[in-house]
């Protein structure tokens, strides 16, 4: 069965191609081999595969399936809730967060005789962001008329009706003085009208006093209609900026190294990467990680399942170095490791994912005849286990040997493949590459 | 008080004017952020590293330039007050300090992140903090705790005449005159001549460019030369500009011209100029619009929004990994 | 971790011990009262809670290797919504438990909100963003003076309130139930938390997502090649890491009975709390409470000491700057920097060689002989 398949697979850097139409089918429990000389986009092709590189042009399909995160109602529910949490930040900076906390929360507490209530709070927030002036309840029953965040006390009133008419009428006249309205001489006083100039608001002796009485008001006059669009508007562009940005942010993610490993294929290194600090066991348990569980409150408190998980893990990850022949080297550091060492245990971290298929970039670079032959008989053991393997080699004896299907690359593009036989003979193989190296 | 219509009809004009007006201060201040942005855009694109202490290289330029008018005065018995003067006095900082901030530069770079190339990366990051803190410290030495005021030697007079709309003081314009010609000369330089071409090919791949011949150590050194001279040149303008001078401009400045080279793609120099040139004009728009103390928040949205939508900046490219 | 360190002689417990007798002994308290002027005590108090801190920015820091350059505005939104949800001027007045709970989770939203979108980035952008978050919370704690007090902070944090239960064996002990008379009582409730934490962050390090994290710090591209969500798990770290912060900040706010000015918590704070686990060592426990018991020591308790002693001395008549010790002091942290990189960068106890050595003490030297092969 179809494990992997490359279909016109292009790599691009820039204006550079790096690899060129490739294709490539790698079954279940087969041994397939890239081989091909230095710069011919063999780990440019591993890196495409693993989601280290966006690829140009053409798929990759594993099992059938290309190798994406899946959008889910998740990510737009983030996405909406993100884009929520933006605007309505924007909009309380809008309407000055200030100005919002003096109207709803500190006039409210400073209210005398009455305890403070989030139900009033909110009332009054909500007044404040219509502009309405504010109504405080005064001892004896007095009221006072107040600007919309409380700051400054335009009268008092006797009663709560006559704070009412007070109100309406301070509203009047701040609308009057934002706007064109001009005192206008009325039976030798000078009156203030309103807007649509139906009503005496007040009336002066003198045009200067009417004046100043308007320019005062002026200064309040913010059009209560303008600050509830700009708010409108800055929750609009919150929640659009806010979404987007979730949206960017996880879309350039959907194909990251991550997604990859976690469908099932694993991979190793050709200059080694390893976790240089960390000792071999935790190396291997790192590659175990996404099959372990646990919330970090009860990682925190290790609770009793997790302990158990823990050594279970342990003990899986002493058989893995057992398998790779690493079987005492627990507690070294990685980069205290001797070189074929290492990269046994960059195979053996790789199958800790639990793989079905294992990447392996050069996995005889620098190790002398005898670690060869011993990685030879590793690599079939690995298929023994019924992974599928995917390797890159420059030792002609390591691929010849134990290779079910090789394919060769040069220049980025695949000149060959086939049997092992049929790739030994092939003489464009020849001319490229055997001819110029190593003739086994 | 003038009759409502005409008021009016003057608002809806000067609105425009009063963003041009914006906009016009916006660029300019902008321009003398891309000055530093470019120092440390240059750096970074050389050797990964963020220079911390280039903002108070920086700093250090002002100080020194606030010396030499004085000692100028003093002892050659400098007129400051004769335009004459004033212009060859302004030329001879132009050289000064920007040479002392190049050699400071230079000597940090020897000193201090030199031994910790192959060092894992937060190594000189980290260090480069420490010599920000030390050179901030001698600032604070040198020139006190409380903000110093600066000669004020450029005339604030409107080039573009009293009556006209807009004003471009000539002030701004010394500013626009000194750091446009610099920048220019900066892209010639490293697009044309041998040495920055080898900037380029190091900023590129260091290892490559080693060997293909090229001292890599040397083009370090001159790009670390080359950022310190245009941090002094800033210093000089921002001095004479703003007029005013303290140990902490530099962490300030520093954290704006940084995150203008952020902005416009990190190691690229139209990028920092751009960046700077935005930054400027969001910061001037801004306190004109939104009030000057939410400035520096929107600058920081800005900057958010950036790296949310263009992860590599303006005018920069996605780089990858080696594996 | 492994039973070769189990078998050693538990050093930290002496130290603990030494810890939680000093204040019941009165007599040292005493005797360093009347040499230095300086409640020791007390000065132990706030390292406790500088060392939750550092703790805190070791994770994200040492383990996880994202460089952190904000943490003490993390730290000022702790105290700060302390201060609001307890001071008598605002009608929240919540008891100090609901606090802290509440800071620490506000601190590590706040964390999350920043890291989410700046976190997939390369590793040098966070440093700027950290740093510039760090800036304008200063600024907008500054600048929202309606709710915060502008640069006076909000006071008085009330003191948390003892449990009835507790007053009997405190007069046991000698201690006064009253929190602004004995400094004792805010000794051991920082001390406790101290403790709490790291015993909290001891099983995490050494759980698969300490694993993940210091993973990747030694190689992100390897460990998202191994299935592990680099995203998820830095995220994780930071939003630990500020939590611990706002954490240590609702502490430090109730101590000092006030949420200080928003000039508290700027960026030498943070560059402080940097020096501390860079001194330690990055990445370990102990060195980090070594690094902020060092520093933090230094610049609370020794530095007044000299600057007294230079005072007293009257070397200094004229007020010249550079004869008081505090202006020297950005210029010894930075040297300190400087200097512990370029010699010492593991710093004074590094984890990793901990680890190395515990190799070596294995009983069975099979991994050595293996290695000489």
């Amino acid at each position: 069965m179809t494990l992997l398949k490359l279909n016109k697979l292009i790599v691009r850097f820039g204006g550079l191609t790096a690899v060129e139409d490739v294709d490539c089918v790698v079954r279940e429990r087969q041994i397939f081999s890239i081989i091909g000389p230095n710069g011919a986009g063999k780990t440019t092709v591993f890196n495409a595969i693993t989601g280290i590189y966006e690829p140009s042009g053409g798929t990759i399909e594993f099992r059938g399936q290309p190798l994406r995160r899946r959008l889910s109602w998740q990510v737009l529910v983030l996405c909406v809730v993100v884009g929520l949490i933006t605007g309505f930040g924007a909009a309380l900076v809008s309407v000055d967060v200030n100005a919002l906390w003096r109207a709803a929360i500190k006039r409210n507490y400073a209210r005398p005789g009455e305890p403070f209530s989030y139900a009033a709070a909110g009332h009054d927030a909500w007044n404040y962001m219509q502009g309405t002036l504010a109504l405080d309840r005064m001892r004896g029953n007095r009221w006072a008329v107040r600007t919309p965040d409380g700051r400054r006390t335009l009268g008092y009133a006797k009663s709560h009706d006559e704070a009412e008419q007070m109100r309406s009428r301070f509203e009047k006249l701040i609308d009057a003085a934002g706007s064109t309205t001009a005192p206008v001489e009325r039976d030798g006083k000078w009156v203030v009208r309103d807007r649509d100039d139906t009503e005496n608001l007040a009336s002066f002796e003198a045009e200067a006093d009417a004046r100043a009485v308007l320019d005062k008001y002026a200064t309040l006059a913010r059009d209560p209609a303008a600050r509830r669009r700009s708010a409108l508007v800055a929750l609009l562009l919150g929640i659009v900026v806010g979404s987007a940005g979730t949206w960017a942010v996880w879309s350039r993610a959907r194909r990251t190294p991550e997604v990859i490993s976690r469908a099932g294929i694993a991979r190793t290194f050709q200059n080694i990467r390893l976790f240089q600090n960390m000792t071999v066991l935790e190396n291997v348990l790192t590659g175990m990680d996404r099959g372990l569980r646990g919330g970090v409150i009860r990682m925190a408190l290790q609770l009793p399942g997790i302990r158990q998980q823990e050594r279970a893990a342990r003990e899986r990850a002493r058989r893995l170095l057992g398998f790779v022949g690493l079987a005492g080297k627990e507690r070294m550091l990685a980069k205290n490791l001797p070189y074929g060492d290492q990269r046994r245990l960059e195979i053996a971290r790789a199958l800790a994912t639990e793989p079905q298929l294992i990447l392996l970039d050069e996995p005889a670079a620098g190790m002398n005849p005898a670690e060869s032959i011993e990685l030879n008989r590793l690599i079939g053991q690995i298929r023994d286990q019924g992974l599928s393997v995917l390797l890159i080699e420059h030792h002609m004896k390591v691929v010849m040997g134990i290779s079910d299907r090789i394919a060769v690359l040069d220049y980025g593009a695949k000149i060959a493949e086939g049997t092992p036989e049929e790739v030994r003979k092939n003489p464009k193989v020849i001319a490229a590459y055997l001819g110029s190296e190593e003739v086994s | 008080m003038t009759p409502p219509l005409l008021v009016a009809a003057v608002d809806t004009s000067s609105g425009w004017q009063t963003f041009l007006q914006y906009a016009l201060i916006g660029l300019t201040n902008g321009a003398l952020f891309a000055l530093v942005a470019l120092g440390y855009t240059m750096v970074y694109g050389i050797i990964e590293l963020i220079n911390f202490a280039h903002g108070d290289v920086f700093m250090l330029g002002s100080f020194l330039a606030l010396a030499l008018i004085g000692a100028m005065a003093k002892y050659l018995g400098w007129n400051w007050g004769e335009p004459a003067m004033i212009g060859l006095g302004i030329g001879l900082l132009l050289v000064v300090v920007p040479l002392f901030c190049a050699a400071l530069n230079v000597t940090i770079d020897r000193v201090v992140y030199k031994p910790l190339r192959r060092a894992p990366k937060l190594a000189p990051l980290v260090s480069a903090i420490g010599v920000s803190f030390v050179l901030m410290n001698v600032g604070l030495l040198w020139g006190g705790a409380a903000d110093r005021h600066f000669p004020d030697l450029v005339s604030r007079q409107s080039v573009l005449g009293e009556t006209a709309a807009l004003s471009f003081t000539v002030k701004d314009l010394m500013v626009v005159a000194i750091t446009v010609p610099i920048m220019i000369a900066l892209t010639l330089f490293v697009k044309t001549t041998r040495l920055g071409k080898a900037m380029r090919a190091t900023a590129q791949d260091p290892l490559a460019a080693q060997l293909m011949g090229i001292n890599v150590d040397r083009v370090i050194g001159a790009t670390f030369a080359l950022g310190g001279a245009l941090a002094g040149a800033a210093a000089v303008i921002y001095g004479l500009y703003i007029n005013t001078v303290s140990y902490q401009m530099g962490f300030q400045n520093g954290l704006y011209a940084f995150t203008a080279a952020v902005l416009g793609g990190i190691g690229n120099i139209p990028g920092a100029v751009l960046g700077g040139l935005v930054i400027g004009l969001a910061r001037s728009l801004g306190s004109g619009y939104v009030g000057e103390r939410w400035t520096s928040a929107l600058v920081f949205v800005i900057l958010i929004a950036i790296l949310v939508f263009r992860p590599a900046g303006l005018l920069g490219s996605r780089t990858r990994d080696k594996v | 971790m492994s039973p070769a360190s189990r078998k050693r002689p538990p050093v930290e417990l002496l130290y603990l011990a030494v810890l939680l007798a000093y204040p019941l002994l009165v007599y040292p308290e005493d005797a360093l009262f009347r040499l230095t002027e300086i409640s020791i005590g007390m000065q132990l108090t706030y390292i406790f809670i500088y060392a939750i801190l550092a703790l805190g920015l070791n994770v994200v820091v040492g383990f996880t290797g994202l460089l952190h350059l904000g943490i003490a505005a993390f730290f000022g939104i702790g105290a700060y919504i302390t201060g609001i949800l307890t001071v008598p001027a605002y009608p929240f007045q919540l008891g100090f438990l609901a606090a802290l709970a509440l800071s620490t989770a506000g601190a590590a939203l706040l964390g999350v909100l920043l890291g989410a979108p700046t976190l997939r980035l390369r590793g040098d952008y966070l440093a700027i963003v950290t740093l510039g978050f760090g800036e304008v919370t200063r600024f907008t704690l500054r600048n929202l003076e309606e709710i915060t007090a502008g640069t006076r902070g909000l006071n008085p944090v009330p003191a948390p309130s003892l449990p009835v239960a507790m007053t009997v064996p405190l007069h046991w002990l000698g201690i006064e139930p009253d929190w602004s008379l004995d400094y004792r009582l805010f000794y051991y409730l920082a001390l406790g938390l101290l403790l709490l934490v790291v015993v909290l962050l001891r099983n995490l390090e050494h759980s698969r997502l300490g694993r993940a994290w210091v993973a990747i710090r030694e190689d992100e591209l390897a460990a998202t090649c191994m299935g592990i969500n680099a995203a998820r798990v830095k995220l994780s770290a930071f939003a630990l890491g500020c939590g611990l912060a706002g954490m240590a900040g609702c502490l430090y706010a109730t101590t000092l009975t006030s949420t200080a000015g928003p000039d508290a918590f700027d960026f030498n704070r943070s560059i402080i709390m940097l020096c501390c686990i860079i001194l330690g060592g990055l990445g370990s426990v102990r060195g980090t409470l070594l690094g902020v018991f060092l520093l933090i020591g230094f610049d609370n308790v020794v530095a007044p000491i000299l600057d007294g002693l230079i005072q007293g001395a009257d070397i200094n008549p004229s007020g010249n700057p550079l004869l008081t010790f505090s202006n020297w002091k950005l210029m010894i942290f930075g040297l300190a920097l400087i200097l512990m990189m370029r010699f010492r960068p593991e710093g004074l106890i590094p984890s990793v060689q901990i680890e190395a050595e515990m190799t070596k003490d294995l009983p069975g030297p099979r991994g050595i002989r293996a290695e000489a092969r």
